[in-house]
């Protein structure tokens, strides 16, 4: 009688912890690669001139979109509302881009172009690319914006 | 040990550990018996079927750690959410932030729950003993109280007139962390007064690596110390208890100040700019949060033989700054002529009161019966936004049944009432007014059955439900620190949901094993969910959204003390929680991973010291963007030891954490996503002396 009470209580546990874990169907939480050849990190690009974007995407499943923004980092990382001369600007951009139906491409523009009152200085430049489930991979990098960066050779040997 | 292994294993076993000390009722006269002075101290929870676990004031000053919730998380089924090694939340069951209510005085503790990195504002020291509930608490607690409940238990009227106190000084050397705290008390007669002054300090703490990974970015750790997390808090303390026939009062202030840095790399994208030395590991530099919390309580009982009157009164303001150099999103904004670097401010005003009546008409019945009612009001400032100031008030009212039907069999049943009305003020263009009126039931049904000598059995089956709060409602900006735009939804409606819940014990000569599994349904459940469109802010990524899903959350923990041989003893304890968003086909955000300790310890009547193996899973089940953990071993030893001075007793305890300085990411750290490493070697040790 004892021994069967304890053995009905512990199927009992059984049997609620089982219920709960088989059988979830789990959705797909791997996030897409971002392979960023350019801008480079620390690379200092040409203002007036379009920025040579080179970048591969993947996901395991299906991607969703990228976006690329650019903004100012003039004080380390604080986006400080700074004081500047009254003809520039601190440059920012954002726009985000449809990669859907694709599980891998490669992608090549000069989409972005830096006005010409653009401030020079340390900028952020981030890319980021979404699947279709929602997962999110993001790829960060320091730039310089200046009037006298060398304009960039198309080497697209790699 | 691999994941498949541990989690098979708790499997098998599938439960917990319910060291709960059932405190026989006083009333009864039929357990008059088993009275003892120990246990009469410990008031009693009406929610008697309830799986809960009680740690006594021996076993928390047995245990050492950096704050109250790192001790409580070393029992089955508690985890602590930790930011840094100041602070941390509690997670009963995989459920944390406003899904738990944790009280002192009969009072709930209102901070912003909501918020990942803001931590528990209570004075560790002060706390003698703590009962935990696991599993839905609504009954008693109302919204809030829906994973369950942190009692924090209220000092005992000492039965002899007496003058006495304790000293006590603690190091931590993760952290270089000093920690004083001094009390006295003092009985004559009707009266007990009590008083306790802490004060901690602590540096930047240690992590065993040189460097961390984040985004691909290889960035540094200077001297092996995280930048700018040195923090200090101060707690004060003085309750005045008044005992007098048929009335006991107790008049309770107590004011917790912290101020403690963030971690340079969590604020904004981490960059090695941000990370260099700045020579003082003790100074707290931008960004940092400033929290003072204010309570005041007042909780007045009436006893007679039939009934029992009880009137609590609370008030509590609770003060969270947040400082880091002005920053915007937005290039129109100005930094504000006062307090330029001020980013956040959040002013809460709390005030609640709480009537309760026990009628005990028979030694088999017992009826509880209460009504409760909250009053918030939240002010904001800075030139940050998070949440928009808000009113709350919230009312319940409650039914509780206790029948014995013979020594061994006893049920509980309990319903309640509650509406609630949020007010939430509209803030610039982002976010509109919202007012909403919500009500709802809880419900719990218990038994407990003692089959045989020695043998516990209890279940218990409840459904809880909580309010939105208002970052649920109406969040729209960026979080620091979770570099994401999160938006409010202000049509949500409240959570509500199921839960089974199962415990058996069984108490032997030499051994004691414990099993708890349990089951919840939530039909709605509030979580973030990525939306797949682009945010416009700056440094925002996509917009993610608060949801209603539906669900699951399963799992138990185990707990199998034996006495081998003298005094040593073996103890295994475990715990695992499964948990499934239904919606977006994947686990909820911070889901713990498994966790089996095996503990070797040898117990005499004045020592006792222990050497622990800590094993956790990987945690490969992980909502959308969040990064899978992988497993770690971790090996603590320890010991305590008291003396007798003169009648005065000096105890002292030496505890090493994570021997081998194992470097590891703990899944529930908020700083777990900036791949930040855990803390190395702790060396903690306290000098406790009671005059």
């Amino acid at each position: 009688m004892k021994k069967l009470f304890i053995l009905s209580i512990l199927s009992i546990a059984f049997t609620l912890s089982f219920t709960a874990c088989s059988n979830d169907d789990v959705a797909d939480t791997t996030r897409p690669v971002i392979e960023l050849d350019e801008p480079e990190d620390g690379g200092e690009l040409l203002i007036g001139a379009g920025i040579h974007f080179e970048c591969d995407f993947s996901d395991d499943v299906m991607l969703g979109s990228y976006l690329i923004e650019i903004h100012s980092n003039f004080d380390g990382h604080s986006h400080k509302a700074a004081s500047r001369a009254a003809s520039e600007e601190p440059f920012f951009f954002k726009k985000s881009y449809d990669l859907s139906g694709l599980r891998n491409t490669h992608v090549h523009h000069h989409d972005v172009v830096i006005p010409e009152n653009a401030t020079p200085g340390n900028y952020h430049l981030v890319v980021y690319c979404t699947d279709a489930a929602g997962n999110q991979s993001l790829v960060a990098r320091e730039i310089i914006l200046s009037h006298d960066a060398e304009e960039h050779h198309h080497d697209h040997a790699n | 040990m691999t994941y498949q292994h541990l989690q098979s294993l708790l499997l098998a076993c599938c439960s917990v550990v319910t060291l709960c000390a059932q405190t026989p009722d006083s009333l009864k006269s039929t357990q008059l018996k088993e009275l003892s002075v120990s246990v009469s101290s410990v008031p009693k929870s009406p929610l008697a079927t309830q799986s809960a676990v009680l740690v006594t004031s021996d076993e928390m000053q047995r245990r050492s750690g950096h704050s109250l919730m790192d001790l409580l998380a070393q029992t089955e089924g508690v985890q602590a959410m930790d930011i840094g090694v100041g602070f941390s939340k509690p997670m009963i069951r995989g459920l944390g932030f406003q899904r738990i209510a944790v009280t002192e005085n009969g009072v709930k503790q209102e901070g912003q729950q909501w918020g990942a990195d803001h931590g528990l504002e209570i004075d560790a020291f002060h706390v003698e003993g703590v009962r935990v509930i696991k599993g839905p608490s609504s009954v008693l607690y109302g919204s809030d109280a829906m994973g369950g409940a942190i009692e924090i238990l209220p000092p005992s009227f000492p039965p002899s007139d007496t003058l006495s106190g304790e000293a006590l000084v603690s190091y931590q050397s993760v952290s270089s962390g000093l920690n004083g705290s001094v009390m006295l008390q003092m009985k004559r007669n009707r009266f007990f007064a009590k008083v306790r002054y802490t004060e901690r300090h602590w540096a930047d703490y240690r992590v065993p690596a040189d460097s961390f990974t984040y985004l691909s970015m290889r960035l540094p750790i200077h001297n092996r110390r995280l930048k700018n997390t040195a923090g200090l808090e101060r707690s004060a303390n003085a309750m005045l208890a008044y005992r007098h026939g048929s009335y006991q009062g107790r008049l309770n202030v107590s004011d917790s100040y912290q101020k403690s840095g963030f971690f340079s790399g969590a604020h904004g994208l981490p960059s090695s700019a941000n990370l260099q030395e700045d020579g003082d590991r003790w100074n707290i530099d931008l960004p940092y949060s400033l929290v003072n919390h204010l309570k005041l309580t007042s909780t007045n009982t009436w006893t007679t033989a039939l009934l029992q009157t009880k009137l609590v009164l609370g008030y509590q303001l609770n003060h969270r700054e947040e400082w880091s150099r002005f920053h915007t999103h937005n290039p129109s904004q100005t930094p504000p002529a006062v307090d330029p670097d001020k980013e956040l401010m959040f002013h809460l005003h709390t005030g609640s009161a709480q009537l309760q009546f026990r009628l005990t008409p028979s030694t088999s019945w017992e009826f509880y019966s209460g009504l409760s009612t909250t009053l918030q009001h939240n002010g904001i400032g800075g030139y940050g936004f998070l949440i928009p100031a808000y009113d709350r008030w919230d009312g319940g009212a409650f039914l509780l049944a206790n029948y014995w039907h013979n020594s061994a069999l006893q049920f509980s049943g309990s319903i309640r009432y509650d509406m609630g009305h949020i007010h939430a003020q509209a803030h610039g263009s982002e976010v509109c007014e919202v007012a909403r009126d919500f009500h709802d039931y809880s419900l719990a049904l218990g038994v407990e059955y003692k089959p045989f000598p020695g043998h516990e059995l209890r279940a218990s089956i409840g459904r809880a439900f909580r309010l939105p709060s208002v970052n649920e409602l109406t969040s729209n900006g960026v979080h620091h620190g979770a570099f994401r735009h999160e938006l409010g939804d202000s049509s949500l409606v409240s959570e509500q949901g199921w839960q089974a819940d199962l415990s058996y014990t069984i108490r032997r000569d030499g051994w004691e094993l414990s099993l708890s599994p349990f089951y919840s349904y939530y039909p709605h459940f509030i979580t973030l969910h990525p939306t797949g469109r682009w945010s416009m802010l700056p440094d925002a990524g996509q917009v993610y959204q608060y949801m209603d899903a539906p669900t699951t959350l399963a799992g138990g923990e185990l707990r199998l003390k034996a006495r081998l041989w003298r005094g040593l003893h073996y103890t295994v304890a475990g715990e695992y929680v499964h948990t499934y968003d239904h919606h977006a086909h994947t686990a909820t955000p911070f889901s713990p991973p498994a966790t089996l300790r095996n503990t070797l310890s040898w117990e005499a009547k004045r020592w006792r010291c222990f050497a622990e193996c800590q094993s956790v899973a990987a945690q490969n089940r992980v909502c959308h963007n969040e990064m899978k953990t992988p497993g770690y071993n971790l090996l603590h030893i320890g010991g305590n030891v008291d003396f007798q001075v003169g009648g005065k007793t000096l105890s002292l305890l030496l505890h090493v954490r994570n021997l081998l300085d194992t470097s590891y990411l703990n899944h529930l750290n908020f700083y777990r996503r900036i791949e930040v490493p855990e803390a190395g070697i702790d060396v903690q040790s306290t000098i406790r002396l009671n005059f």
